[in-house]
Formats: C-alpha cells, structure tokens, sequence
C-alpha cells in the first residue's frame, strides 16, 4: 500500500476512535456533532450508533420491573469476588474480606468465624447440599439470635444467608451435571470445615488447623459466588 | 456505556453449504439438529487479549506465529450461538471476544456444546471460562493466561506469562510453566511437571497434589491440600528449603535434610518437617490439613 493509503487508513482509524470516545456521551444528550458526522462517512460505525440509538429508544419504553432478590444477590456476589467494590462495603462483606478472603489475617478471624461455623454448620445436617446449606435448615432463626446475643454481626448472619438462599434458588435451575459438581465441592468443603472445627474445638492453640478453617470457608465463599455467577442465559 | 457496547460486533458466520439443506431437508423432519461449523479469523496485533467463553464443550487454544486469531467451533445445536466482538473495529484487533450463548433459554444438556479450536498470537493474553468441558492450552506467552472451568480438566502447556487455572472438580495438569503459576482445585488432582517458574502456587482440598521435575533457584514454591496427598518427585541434586506441616497427616521424606540454623528444633515430628536439602536455593512450603506429603528423589 502507499504511503497516502497508510494514511488514509491512520486517519480513519483515529477518527473511529475518536467516535468510540465520543459516543457515550453523545448518548447520554451531550452535543458531539462529530458522532453524527462521522457515522455519515463509516459505514460500521453508522451501524453502530443506529444500532445503539434503537436499544435506547427501546428501553425507554420498556416496563419498569424489580428484578428478584437473587439478581441482586449475584450482582453483590460478583462484584465481591472480583473486589470491584472493596472498598465500599461494610458490614459483613468487610468483614469477610478481612477476616476470611486473606488467610494470613488469623486468630481473631479464625475465633470469628469459628463461633459462626459452629453454630450453623455444626447443626444437625443429613449429606450433601442439606449440610452445604446449613444456614437454611430449621434452626437457622434461632441460631442467628443467638448468634446476635454473643456479639456477632446480625446483618452479615442474615446477608451470608441470603447468599445460601441465592444458591439453593438457582440450583433447581443448574445443569444436572453441574449440580453435582456444586453438591460435590460444597459437601467436600463442609467435610473439611466440620472436621477442622471438630480439631479446632479439640486443641484451640493449633494454628495450622485454624488456617485450614479459614481456607476452607474462604473457598465455599468463592463457590457460592461462582454458581452465583453461573445464572441461566 | 458499557465498554462491550462500544465495540464492534459481528456474528461468527456460519459455513453451512446451503445447498445440501435441501438435499437433507426430508432428514430434518426426523433429525432435530445438526451440528454447524463456524469459522472465523481476525487480523490482530501481536499481543491481543482473547477471552473465550463457553457453556459447554472441548476448547483447544493455540499459540502460533502469526498476527491472527482464528476461531473454529462446532455447535451441535442450531439454537446456540457464538459471537464474536473486537476492538477496534478498523484496522488490527487488539481485543478478541467470543461467547457461545443460547438463542433458546429450553436448550439443555448437550445441546449446549460448542466445541472450539482458537489459534492465536503466541504473545495474546488469554482468557477462557468453560463452564462444562475441557481446556486445552499450549504454547502462549502473553501476559496472563486465566483458565476457569466448573468441572472440565485444565491442561497448560509451555504457558510463559502468569498462569491462573482454577476448576472445581476437574483435574489440572500444567507442563513446562515459566511464569508465575496459581492453580485451584476443589476435588480434583493437579499436577506440575518440568516448571521452571519462579513462583508456582497449587492447592487442592480433596484432591491429589504431584510436583514432578527440578526445583529453580531462587523460586518459590507453595502447595497445600486438605485431605489429598502431596508429592514430590525432583532429582536427588535438587537443591530447596522445606517446609512441610499437616494437621493430621504425615510427611514421608526420602531426601537427606539438614536442620535450618534458625530452626531451634530442626527437623521432625510425624506431622512436619523442615530442612534443607544441598544448598537450599529454593524455598519448598507444603501443607495438608490430613494428606501425605511424600518427597521421592527422582530416579
């Protein structure tokens, strides 16, 4: 290609990429005529903006709806894993990220999350996804007032519930196979977390077995949140 | 605006020959769907970043030398799509992604599989989440390369740039790993082999942990399960500090170790272990809560 051909390219490049810059705002009503014009020279990004300015038009005139409360559930899961929004948070994702997501963070979180282990996981619980949703079994309401009467957070109690409950709404919709590789993970997980807090209880000075507590919650935390992730598209 | 909104979007072309629709047209009131082959390539810069997302199916990824990347997948449903979006949208790509998402919300099962071979530059950054399947990925040296799956194997081979596989139940094995390396499992095994990284990160909670091959100077390697075993195959001039620590398991060491002069008490219970083997250019950490750890000389 010759040299005017290159730039001939360069400039039309730039030009597009002047427009990707422009476009949201020119979208949300600010004055850009360099949008409208350059959507008048390239095809592709004329495609673009009608395409763009249809979706606008449309959802302008959708329906307003309260999506369910497990959209939100993942949405809050998703931002949490990926720490988008770290530093915004409080109550019990503040906690959780301090005292369970960092490993090294150790006895106080470890006590922490003991005493909430023990008191809903330790319940009585059959196999499978009943023990990986300890929170949701029957004594779940007396549990967290009890848990509220020793000092722990009541709003993370009922938050980490409602996560299990996000959990067990989507899963009627899960894969079968993917399912069982949830049921599987979890119930592996809440072998190691009973049996660490069994250890635990037994000889509270073991540093290493509180790790393992840690660990272990964390993972189930990442879990949950994956099969959060994981709604029907 | 979203980020996605802003790019280019171009539905992956379907290669079907439409002529044989006709000749098979009686066969499709009997047969419900036929897989379709979608094929596509990109004109990119050396170093793009891939992302490649998936519900179900095998994913073979590819380094090559070539400033492309050309995607190949097979549907064996019509009612499942793959796009595809870049950016920019004239001129190389410096951002390939693709996603198979259903076009019938009642598509299930098998139906969902999109099977995919993606050939891209060997310097791309890849990112690939295979909800149900395998991943196989050779040969890239981009920046990063992330693997997720639900419960598919994860294979890596000759990955230079900072690894991350993570997969619940499935198996991960990674050879010839020269870049920072993070592999997770829930249940599955997870094997090393010939890595020459630098800092190599592996942990499992029931499944098995196998480091096979030397131990690089100046690298630091950490790996911990919760009840599977951990062990170590490096050869009998590997030179590392160890430390191995379980709850409730056991350590098995065929190397001969000298106590660590901080260490007050040198080496050994049933339940740990530290020591140094030759000149302890490596730092070794390895955990179980129940598991054995076994280190083997190499024969």
């Amino acid at each position: 290609m010759s040299d005017q051909g290159h730039e001939r390219l360069d400039d039309a490049r730039a030009a597009c990429r002047q427009f990707d810059l422009d476009l949201p705002a020119y979208l949300e009503g600010e004055d850009r005529p360099a949008v409208p014009a350059h959507a008048r020279e390239c095809v592709y990004c004329a495609v673009l903006l009608a395409d763009l300015e249809q979706a606008t038009f449309a959802s302008h005139h959708l329906p307003i709806e309260e999506p369910p409360a497990r959209v939100w559930a993942n949405i809050r899961a998703r931002l949490a894993s990926e720490g988008v929004i770290r530093e915004q948070v409080s109550g019990w994702r503040r906690w959780l990220q301090h005292q369970i997501l960092q490993p090294a963070s150790a006895p106080a979180g470890a006590l922490a999350c003991l005493t909430i282990l023990s008191i809903f996981l330790l319940g009585p619980g059959d196999s499978g996804l009943k023990r990986a949703s300890g929170w949701l079994s029957p004594g779940a309401a007396p549990a967290i007032a009890t848990a509220s009467v020793l000092g722990m957070d009541k709003d993370l109690l009922q938050t980490l519930r409602q996560m299990e409950e996000s959990y067990q709404a989507l899963e009627a919709t899960l894969d079968p196979d993917l399912k069982a590789a949830y049921r599987q993970s979890l119930g592996t997980l809440d072998d190691c977390i009973r049996e660490c807090l069994t250890h635990c209880q037994r000889q509270p000075t073991d540093a290493l077995a509180h790790e393992y507590l840690l660990n272990a919650y964390r993972s189930k935390a990442q879990v949950l949140a994956s099969a959060l992730q994981f709604d029907r598209r | 605006m979203s980020f996605s909104n802003s790019m280019k979007k171009c539905k992956v072309a379907q290669t079907i020959p439409w002529g044989s629709l006709l000749l098979l047209f009686p066969l499709s009131l009997t047969a419900v769907a036929s897989p379709a082959r979608l094929d596509k390539t990109f004109e990119t810069t050396s170093s793009p970043e891939v992302t490649l997302t998936n519900l179900r199916g095998k994913l073979v990824v590819r380094g090559w030398d070539k400033q492309l990347v050309r995607a190949q997948c097979t549907t064996l449903s019509p009612r499942v799509e793959v796009d595809a979006e870049t950016l920019p949208r004239s001129g190389p790509v410096e951002r390939v992604q693709l996603a198979a998402h259903l076009l019938d919300p009642l598509v299930t099962g098998e139906d969902e599989t999109v099977d995919c071979i993606l050939e891209v530059p060997r310097d791309a950054s890849v990112e690939i989440r295979n909800r149900q399947g395998s991943v196989r990925i050779e040969l890239v040296r981009g920046q990063h390369t992330r693997v997720e799956s639900t419960n598919g194997t994860i294979s890596a081979t000759d990955i230079s740039g900072h690894l991350f596989a993570r997969t619940l139940g499935g198996d991960i094995e990674i050879v010839r790993a020269s870049g920072r390396v993070e592999a997770f499992s829930i249940t599955g095994a997870i094997r090393f082999i010939d890595a020459t990284s630098k800092d190599l990160r592996g942990n499992s909670n029931s499944g098995k942990i196998v480091f096979q091959g030397d131990f690089i100077p100046g690298a630091e390697y950490v790996l911990s399960t919760y009840s599977g075993d951990i062990e170590i195959l490096c050869p009998p001039a590997s030179s590392f500090q160890l430390t191995a620590k379980t709850v409730k398991g056991k350590v098995d060491n065929e190397f001969s170790l000298t106590p660590r002069r901080r260490d007050v008490s040198p080496l050994s219970s049933a339940h740990s272990l530290v020591g140094t083997s030759n000149a302890g250019n490596a730092m070794v950490e390895l955990s179980s809560f129940s598991g054995t750890i076994r280190l083997r000389p190499q024969r």
